[in-house]
């Protein structure tokens, strides 16, 4: 009997009826009200194959384990044909599942005939564009090769990428690398498909001096620069890491900027990467997502998984992938997000959801972790009240709380981590998740932010392929 | 004394809760100095002043969060080491009131990662969804009290199985009251805690038995509720026995009151044997049973009426028996004999109006000692007894407005007594109506005033040669006011009896004067 711990003092979870919760708050004992809903819409065959995929829980906790324990690091800064496994000659990364030339979006395409001028592989962009068609490039997401980009998320050989490094134990996943570009900045940038002159020009001044100049700072850090650390603090001070992170960047420029001035004798570089760094509130983007993709790629392949490893937007298809599942992408359309416009653009002018960057929503933060940045609430609706639900709501469909990433104004609980496919088809709760808004033709650039809800599809498939593959 | 540390690599905490973290370590007796901090110079320093650096936290960088602990012993360091470490994860829930205390969990398992020590879960979900949800609230170690009716017996066998094999209790389905840890769950009476542990297999079989407590000065240690089917053959009294079970080893309990309609032949001998074998007192009580089986059991009391019960209960822990609330007493008695005098001949039928379905029975069981042919439409006699039309009384009938017939898709008359209002004027003014005899049935999540409502109905009835009697169920501590309650049914102009018992004594009373004519 293990009752005494009940007739102590009961802490109740009030499934259905509201008024039993009143009535026990009104007594002051403790009381969390769920609001219940039929499971899988009350489906008697999906209920029947959600309850066969009950040996996912023990896997869902070991690799959980393993997600809680990375802990990615910013050591160094290469160049993409170096460092990127698998990057060849004429290759060109994009954001996203796979995807042909025909079917990319506007902004995806304005990205790819921006890096094949900065490559020199053409020299006006219609030569750009007919060589993208021609089928002599190779078109390859960045999750294929430890990579992730923001939008297009064109990755081309000659870019700099920063190198992230997952300190774990080696027993719990550790060793894994990710990479991903430096950010540009806001406006007219490659990753939202712009590829005028000044778009790259500041590409070819990031290769030449910025990247060399933060290489050098790096590796005055013995340790590396820990983005976990740095993820964790910017939560405690109003940022999401999505489409927030004034609070992170501004904490890896004060990290970086003694080392910066230490490895660095020409001050006019000093000065012009510090500006950089000043005037870009995103710089640390580029940072939080490889370490997301660091963190989340030691849960793939682990036998049974039912938690998501990557989501992810190509500006036409939204894709999923499973750990254990292996390297499959479950797809559908992309939506359009919902959002708030600079002037002169509406939402008639958004392109569907792009980019990589929902990879940090797959970790729990961004549209996750929404109550964390109240500053930019007017993204769900305006009201704090609104930020906390998005979190709550979220909770639905995570496998667990994280350790490091906490929630202040929840009484630092951690932020909801590791998305389960099967409970986001128990709940019908489908992810949130923040994003930047791109224009839908080529060339233009962003045109606002907001926020939007996963479609569908992409799990309602991932689920029957778990069915078949661990429930059978 | 000992120092003791751990590094935990790369784990960022803010440093108002690391302050917080090693303040309570500190304020332990058997601990001389305990620190939280992150591996920055400037930290290490500080470590290396109130001598807690120890060898192992010199390497530790700015990332990492170093824990420092001096204490008597090593092996009390490693333990609070391991307390403050436990500390950097756990939520901190003032009893469940965080920010998020205003908006319902999504799932389960998500109020569960709220509040991690959340002991039990509470069900009021359709009936067939129950066993589903109930399994895993089991799973994760919780106990529950299923409010839900509708569930199977099937399910309800195979929750009640699951619960016992891991000492979880499943109260229910159909449980509508439980007291645990001095909160009310459901209906329930606000009562003053004592030693009385009640395990009962009726709703408001429980409440009445809890009010009687209250109203002898004697107090309540728990209630569990088990659902009316528990203690049929086909469930065999599991959750009965296991209520049982754990009300003896509750140190807090001093005397058992096991109540219930009367289970069916091997659900009782589990029962009786369960509270025969349980060594303290233990009084049993089954509305409409026998009382002979249970006397000839040692340690076990029979009573003749819930609230006897109940009062007999109170009298087995020390206090004293006031017997004179089972019998009539005079002004009752004048009243009754006026009635008659004025009383038309052609008014000759008892009407029952009940909201609490076992309350129901009792008057079934207590007057049916004094009046043939009772009906109802839900018959303690259940060959026979059974009402034609649930909707439009004939002779002696005794409604349960609780039941199922008159609460699909509309809650309960103890929550909502509208129909039960409509059911009161229906029955005044049926010229063959001399008695209309009704509940009132207070404490939480009970409806605001219901006495109220009940005496609207008989003014708007407006029958002056009807006897209303009735009883009110509730304790001076209920929200609703036991007295002022009581108050508003005497303005009425309705004979108020002190207990339920004592109501269906005086309606028999009253109606023995029709039989003898």
């Amino acid at each position: 009997m293990n009752a005494k711990n009940l007739l102590e003092g009961v802490r109740v979870a009030n499934v259905g009826v509201e008024l039993f919760a009143e009535s026990l708050a009104a007594q002051n004992a403790p009381v969390v009200q769920v609001d219940w809903r039929p499971p899988a819409g009350g489906d008697p065959e999906m209920i029947e194959r959600l309850d066969r995929l009950t040996p996912c829980d023990a896997a869902n906790d070991a690799a959980i384990e393993r997600l809680q324990a990375a802990r990615p690091v910013w050591v160094d800064i290469g160049t993409a044909i170096d460092e990127v496994p698998g990057m060849g000659e004429r290759t060109l990364l994009h954001a996203g599942p796979p995807i042909t030339w025909e079917r990319m979006s506007g902004p995806l395409k304005g990205a790819m005939i921006g890096a094949a001028l900065l490559e020199g592989w053409a020299q006006d962009a219609e030569a750009a564009e007919r060589l993208c068609a021609s089928g002599e490039i190779a078109f390859e997401p960045c999750h294929h090769h430890s990579a992730v980009g923001p939008m297009a998320g064109v990755v081309s050989p000659s870019m700099p990428v920063s190198i992230i490094e997952n300190r774990a134990p080696a027993e719990l996943g550790g060793g894994g690398r990710a990479y991903c570009t430096l950010n540009e900045g806001l406006g007219k940038v490659l990753r939202y498909g712009a590829y005028s002159e000044d778009v790259l020009a500041r590409l070819r001044w990031m290769a030449d001096e910025l990247a060399p100049a933060l290489s050098a700072a790096l590796r005055a850090m013995p340790e590396g620069l820990d983005i976990k650390n740095v993820i964790a603090r910017a939560l405690q001070m109003g940022d999401e890491a999505h489409n927030r992170n004034v609070a992170a960047t501004s904490t890896v420029a004060r990290t970086i900027m003694p080392h910066l001035a230490e490895a660095v004798s020409d001050t006019g570089v000093i000065s012009r990467v510090a500006d950089f760094l000043a005037g870009n509130d995103h710089f640390f983007l580029n940072l939080a997502m490889p370490a997301a993709k660091a963190s989340l790629d030691v849960m793939a392949g682990v036998e049974g998984c039912s938690l998501v490893y990557a989501m992810s937007r190509n500006g036409t298809d939204f894709g999923v992938r499973v750990a254990g599942l292996g390297d499959a992408w479950f797809t559908a359309p992309a939506k359009h997000p919902v959002g708030l416009f600079f002037p002169g653009h509406s939402q008639e002018d958004a392109n569907p959801d792009i980019g990589d960057s929902a990879i940090m929503e797959t970790l729990g933060v961004g549209g996750f972790a929404m109550a964390a940045a109240p500053a930019i609430v007017e993204f769900v609706g305006g009201s704090t009240a609104e930020a906390f639900q998005a979190t709550n709501e979220m909770y639905g469909i995570t496998w667990a709380r994280s350790r490091d990433y906490t929630l202040p104004a929840l009484d630092f609980t951690g932020v909801p981590t590791g998305v389960d496919v099967r409970k986001v088809i128990e709940t019908g709760i489908y992810p949130v998740i923040n994003t930047g808004i791109a224009h839908r033709e080529p060339g233009v650039g962003q045109i606002g932010a907001g926020v939007l809800r996963a479609p569908e599809a992409p799990f309602q498939k991932a689920f029957e392929a778990l069915v078949e593959k661990v429930g059978g | 004394m000992a120092l003791a540390v751990r590094v935990l690599s790369g784990a960022y905490h803010d440093s108002v809760k690391l302050m917080r973290i090693s303040a309570a370590a500190s304020e332990k007796a058997h601990v001389r100095g305990a620190a939280a901090l992150m591996g920055t110079p400037m930290n290490l320093e500080q470590l290396a002043a109130s001598g807690l650096l120890a060898e192992e936290a010199k390497g530790a960088g700015p990332n990492d969060l170093v824990l420092a602990v001096d204490a008597a012993t090593p092996e009390t360091a490693q333990e609070e080491l391991t307390v403050m470490e436990a500390a950097l994860t756990a939520p901190r829930t003032g009893g469940g009131a965080g920010p998020l205390a205003d908006l319902s969990a999504p799932t389960l398992d998500a109020a569960l990662g709220e509040d991690p020590a959340i002991n039990l879960a509470l069900f009021s979900i359709p009936g067939p969804s129950v066993r589903r949800e109930a399994e895993r609230a089991l799973s994760k170690g919780l106990h529950c009290l299923i409010f839900s009716d509708n569930v199977s017996i099937e399910d309800e066998v195979a929750l009640k199985r699951m619960g016992r094999e891991r000492g979880l209790l499943v109260m229910g389905p159909d449980c509508g009251t439980a007291h645990i840890g001095g909160v009310g769950l459901g209906f329930c009476n606000v009562v003053r805690p004592g030693g009385i542990g009640v395990a009962g297999a009726a709703g408001t079989g429980i409440q009445e038995a809890m009010a009687a407590v209250d109203a002898s000065g004697g107090g309540i240690s728990c209630a569990l509720g088990t659902g009316g089917r528990d203690v049929t053959d086909a469930v065999g009294a599991l959750a009965m026995v296991q209520a049982i079970e754990t009300l003896n080893e509750d140190a807090a309990t001093e005397v058992l009151l096991v109540l219930g309609k009367p289970p069916e032949p091997a659900a009782m001998r589990k029962v009786l044997d369960a509270a025969a074998q349980c060594g303290k007192p233990a009084v049993v009580h089954f509305v409409g049973g026998l009382s002979e089986d249970i006397r000839k059991l040692p340690g076990l009391h029979a009573a003749d009426s819930l609230a006897e019960a109940g009062r007999l209960a109170v009298s087995l822990s020390g206090g004293r028996m006031d017997t004179a609330a089972f019998e009539i007493d005079s002004k009752a008695r004048a009243r009754i004999a006026e009635w008659s005098r004025t009383r038309p001949k052609s008014r000759r039928s008892l009407r029952g109006v009940y909201t609490g379905g076992t309350l129901c029975a009792e008057a079934q069981a207590i007057v049916g000692k004094t009046l043939d042919g009772i009906r109802s439409n839900a018959p303690l006699d259940k060959a026979g007894g059974e009402m034609g039309d649930h909707l439009k009384s004939q002779g002696h009938c005794v409604v349960d407005m609780g039941d199922d017939l008159f609460t699909r898709g509309k809650p309960h008359p103890m929550i909502d007594p509208t129909p039960r209002s409509t059911r009161i004027v229906q029955e005044a003014r049926d010229p063959e109506t001399a008695v209309v005899l009704f509940d009132v049935v207070l404490g939480l999540g009970a409806h605001e005033d219901p006495a109220g409502e009940a005496a609207r109905a008989i003014e708007e009835s407006s029958s002056p040669g009807v006897l209303f009697i009735a009883s009110v169920t509730g304790t001076g501590g209920d929200p609703q006011g036991l007295k002022a309650q009581r108050a508003g049914l005497a303005e009425a102009g309705v004979l108020v009896a002190d207990t339920h018992a004592g109501a269906c004594l005086s309606a028999a009373e009253a109606l023995r004067e029709t039989l003898d004519r």
